[in-house]
């Protein structure tokens, strides 16, 4: 038993520090699997407090390209109220259901993320904002991820800049679903994978969003094709260039769904049918 | 010891407001931001026993990890150069295994300190973004990113303290 104790006392130095560095492995491995993300994030009130504040400052800097990109989106917004009302019909009896559908929450980034592999934002808006886990945000033309942790001021996103993610979308020509991932290598560009090859897809395509996924509404802008490989009749890699600088975010919106937990408990309840038969 | 000691606890709250605040919004080439939290491991004195740093470095990994979305990437990458950080300034120096406890870090010579900060800062940048990273196949940006980042931090800080070290009697 002595001896025992003197063996702590003797190492006690590197058993420490072996305990140490297994703990952080074990937050570090821990977040590798998706939902378990949520040990060590900056939703806390004293991280968000301080990276609040962090922006706070920041954001002067910005205001310039701000303001530029709220003209550009007022003027893409003016432009569809324009056709709309060219065809002569109110407004809110055309995509009613869409309307109905989906509510946006506006958030800012103060916590931008896009030169590691797996990239996580945070948001100022939180719970008491309407904000929930896994909805999704997005900008006026393009996606940026989806929530992950929420606390009552904060919440955090996991950025389609992440290994994690993997975004329904298709093609505006001729609607063929396929999906956005990232390879890690530059936040300009994402990957387009499962694509059939009879979609004809051409260098200059736009994708924009698809409408099999329960956190993005439809036809949102995503990015065109910008690059393609093709390797025995199959494509091998397709490169996507994205619509939206996400190096530079200011602000967001958050989409809330109406419907979301309804669609997934319907998707779900088939899923688990079929499996029993 | 134990004054000496809340003059780091103190040093342990501003660094990772320093580097949230103002470092980590550098972005040279767009991503590289130098990793100055790192320097407490520099500074922090040389006592018997590793008790002390160890923890505070893990402390300290953790608060960046918080703020950075990190998930303890930082914590073990800071442990890590704490627990090696004398085997390798004696690896530089050149200096026999048994006199670890008294190698006084305030005086060393500049082109020992030079190499010292480069080498651990190297180190330190490496195993963060290898984690981060988490694939070998992306080794070659994990290196460029490593160069990139270590060489800015090791001149931040071996400027820094060189600052620091000429006011040394009435700051420190």
């Amino acid at each position: 038993m002595f001896q025992i104790f003197r063996f702590f006392s003797n190492n006690k130095s590197i058993l420490l520090f072996l305990f140490l560095e297994f703990v952080s492995l074990v937050f570090i491995f821990r977040s590798h699997s998706y939902h378990q993300s949520k040990y060590i994030t900056s939703t806390n009130r004293l991280s968000g407090y301080l990276i609040t504040k962090s922006h706070n400052i920041k954001s002067y800097f910005g205001l310039k390209e701000k303001n530029n990109d709220l003209v550009l989106e007022n003027v893409i917004l003016k432009n569809e109220l324009e056709r709309l009302k060219q065809l002569n019909r109110p407004v809110s009896m055309l995509s009613v259901d869409t309307i109905r559908k989906y509510k946006f929450v506006s958030a800012n980034v103060i916590k931008n993320s896009y030169h590691k592999r797996d990239n996580i934002l945070t948001l100022d808006k939180g719970t008491l904002d309407g904000v929930k886990p896994n909805m999704g945000v997005i900008l006026p033309q393009g996606i940026v991820g989806i929530t992950i942790n929420v606390s009552e001021h904060y919440s955090t996103v996991v950025s389609i800049l992440n290994s994690k993610t993997s975004i329904n979308v298709k093609l505006k020509k001729n609607k063929h679903f396929g999906s956005l991932q990232w390879n890690g290598k530059t936040y300009k560009t994402a990957q387009l994978l499962d694509i059939p090859t009879q979609s004809n897809l051409k260098v200059g395509d736009t994708l924009v969003s698809g409408g099999q996924s329960i956190f993005f509404p439809e036809q949102i802008p995503i990015g065109i094709v910008s690059k393609i490989e093709v390797k025995n009749r199959n494509y091998e890699r397709i490169d996507v260039q994205l619509f939206e600088d996400l190096s530079a975010l200011h602000s967001v919106y958050v989409v809330v769904n109406k419907f979301k937990d309804e669609q997934k408990e319907l998707e779900d309840k088939s899923e688990s049918q079929m499996n029993h038969e | 010891m134990s004054k000496e000691i809340l003059k780091y606890i103190f040093l342990l709250l501003l660094l990772p407001v320093l580097q949230e605040m103002i470092f980590n919004n550098i972005n040279l080439f767009g991503y590289v931001n130098p990793t100055i939290f790192i320097v407490f491991v520099f500074i922090f004195p040389v006592y018997k026993n590793k008790t002390w740093i160890l923890l505070f470095a893990f402390i300290l990994g953790l608060s960046i990890d918080f703020l950075s979305n990190d998930n303890g990437i930082n914590a073990f990458a800071l442990v890590f150069i704490a627990y090696f950080r004398l085997t390798i300034l004696k690896f530089i120096r050149g200096v026999s295994f048994d006199d670890v406890d008294e190698i006084d870090i305030k005086h060393l010579e500049n082109l020992v300190m030079v190499f010292w900060i480069a080498i651990v800062t190297f180190i330190y940048s490496f195993i963060v973004f290898l984690l981060e990273q988490f694939n070998f196949h992306l080794l070659g940006q994990v290196l460029l990113k490593t160069i990139l980042t270590s060489i800015l931090t090791s001149l931040l800080l071996i400027f820094g303290m060189q600052l620091f070290n000429n006011k040394k009697s009435n700051v420190w």
